[in-house]
């Protein structure tokens, strides 16, 4: 079998049969847009989790009763705790700036002091991310002399790693769904335009082509509609996550390995999808 | 070079050839005469080996019905010529492509594929549509270039199933001029037809069929 004859008869399929090609080629970058959509949406929700791990935090209100002293020596024991990566110290006056941000100069004008407490936010470490771990430590800072009370939302920060879970598992499925979806309809798509070609093959076959030089032309042909499909699903995903990250910064854009995976796997959808198809005739 | 023996092909129906025997020396131009669903078109599948008899045997050149593999079937169809009554060309490609096709199929270069297409042509008298499209074509022209298409690797045995059914008398006769020169040139030619009052016309061995069986 002649190489020119296959990519020439490869050129000519396009030609030839234009309007299905270009159904094929549509179809595989739909697909792979979806695809490659759920994929990233799985992405920002996994990087999501992650920064959520790493926001892990505790805040401890100091007595007022410690000096300057006290309490850089208490921040001392509070960094060796296990499992506390950071502590970082709120003086009284950090916390009132805050507080003026939030609610408004009013309670300052009534009040000759301010009221609000010094506080150490302690950045805790992920392996400590499950209820046991998160009290244990919460329970050794309280009992350090100099500290009031300790704050931490850890269900509100359970509950919000629960919905990231559950939107990262549906992302997941859908994913499975659609590459399923995906695969049964670019086979059909591309039985259907052999089914249209039957009558040639059938010829093809009365002069003494074998089945190889048949099939060949046309794997070639599904490969590279697939490749080109890749290839428009790779530009719009791209295009769609940059617009995306413009609108709310922070989010994963593509990261350029992904954009050659959309097109080889392009290739092996439309390669897959020919051979499937033309099982049926040759 | 062309031989059947006690052959035999059912069809699920009930139909088919039974007790065929035929042989066909090289360069005779036979006809296969009978009326529409004797079993000429059986006959001309089981020499292209379309169909593989359940009794008897088929012999054509080296190939053997009994002994060939469904691999080797693409191979002996290169050294025969198909010509159908509905033409069955390549209606996505223009005369020139559907006549080299049969050359690519085996790989001749592409120097050797122009001289031999357009040898072709000028055999059936169409050197002048070479890039026309085959719907561009009447169908006495359609047939000459399936002729052409068929004729193109010198085959040594050229089948013709109804190759003017779908033609008028005067197109038809154009066709088996064109035949009949083909056979002078020592090409042997078996056709099927209905049409006996043409057969009488030219040169060449009847064999008659009638409900599945030759009439000797």
């Amino acid at each position: 079998m002649r190489l020119r004859y296959l990519l020439e008869e490869s050129r000519d399929g396009f030609r030839r049969a234009w309007g299905s090609c270009v159904l094929s080629i549509l179809t595989v970058a739909f697909f792979l847009t979806l695809l490659g959509f759920l994929t990233l949406i799985s992405a920002n929700i996994s990087y999501f989790k992650s920064r959520l791990n790493e926001q892990l935090q505790m805040q401890a209100f100091i007595s007022n009763t410690l000096d300057d002293r006290g309490i850089a020596a208490l921040a001392d024991k509070l960094r060796r705790i296990p499992g506390v990566i950071k502590v970082q110290f709120i003086s009284k006056d950090d916390a009132a700036q805050a507080f003026e941000h939030e609610f408004g100069k009013e309670m300052f004008s009534v009040l000759q002091e301010n009221p609000l407490p010094a506080s150490f936010t302690l950045l805790l470490s992920g392996q400590y991310n499950h209820e046991a771990g998160i009290e244990q430590i919460a329970a050794e800072i309280k009992q350090q002399p100099g500290i009031d009370e300790v704050v931490y939302h850890f269900k509100t920060w359970l509950q919000l790693q629960r919905y990231a879970s559950l939107a990262n598992t549906t992302s997941w499925i859908l994913l499975l769904f659609v590459t399923v979806g995906s695969l049964f309809v670019i086979s059909n798509n591309i039985r259907l335009v052999i089914a249209a070609r039957q009558h040639i093959i059938s010829t093809m076959r009365m002069v003494g082509a074998t089945a190889a030089f048949i099939r060949t032309p046309l794997f070639i042909e599904g490969t590279l509609q697939g490749m080109i499909g890749g290839g428009i699903a790779a530009m719009a995903l791209f295009f769609l996550f940059e617009f995306i990250n413009a609108t709310v910064p922070g989010v994963v854009t593509v990261p350029g390995h992904i954009l050659g995976i959309l097109i080889l796997l392009g290739a092996a959808l439309g390669l897959l999808g020919s051979a499937l198809a033309v099982r049926k005739y040759l | 070079m062309v031989e059947m023996q006690n052959v035999r092909i059912t069809y699920a129906n009930g139909e088919g050839v039974e007790q065929i025997n035929l042989r066909v020396a090289q360069g005779e131009f036979v006809f296969l005469v009978g009326p529409s669903g004797a079993g000429k078109s059986t006959l001309l599948k089981a020499l292209y080996m379309d169909i593989l008899p359940s009794e008897g045997h088929v012999r054509i050149g080296n190939y053997n019905s009994l002994f060939i593999k469904k691999k080797d079937i693409p191979y002996l169809r290169r050294k025969l010529g198909i010509v159908f009554q509905d033409f069955r060309l390549f209606m996505d490609r223009d005369v020139f492509d559907n006549v080299a096709f049969t050359l690519k199929v085996i790989g001749t270069r592409r120097k050797e594929i122009k001289r031999r297409v357009l040898r072709a042509l000028a055999d059936v008298g169409l050197s002048h549509k070479a890039r026309k499209m085959p719907y561009e074509l009447s169908g006495g022209e359609q047939q000459r270039v399936a002729i052409a298409r068929a004729i193109v690797n010198e085959p040594f045995l050229l089948l013709a199933d109804e190759p003017t059914g779908n033609l008028d008398p005067e197109t038809a006769a154009s066709i088996m001029d064109v035949l009949e020169r083909i056979n002078t040139r020592g090409t042997t030619i078996l056709m099927a037809t209905h049409n006996f009052e043409m057969v009488r016309r030219y040169r060449g061995r009847v064999v008659q069929i009638k409900n599945g069986q030759l009439i000797l």
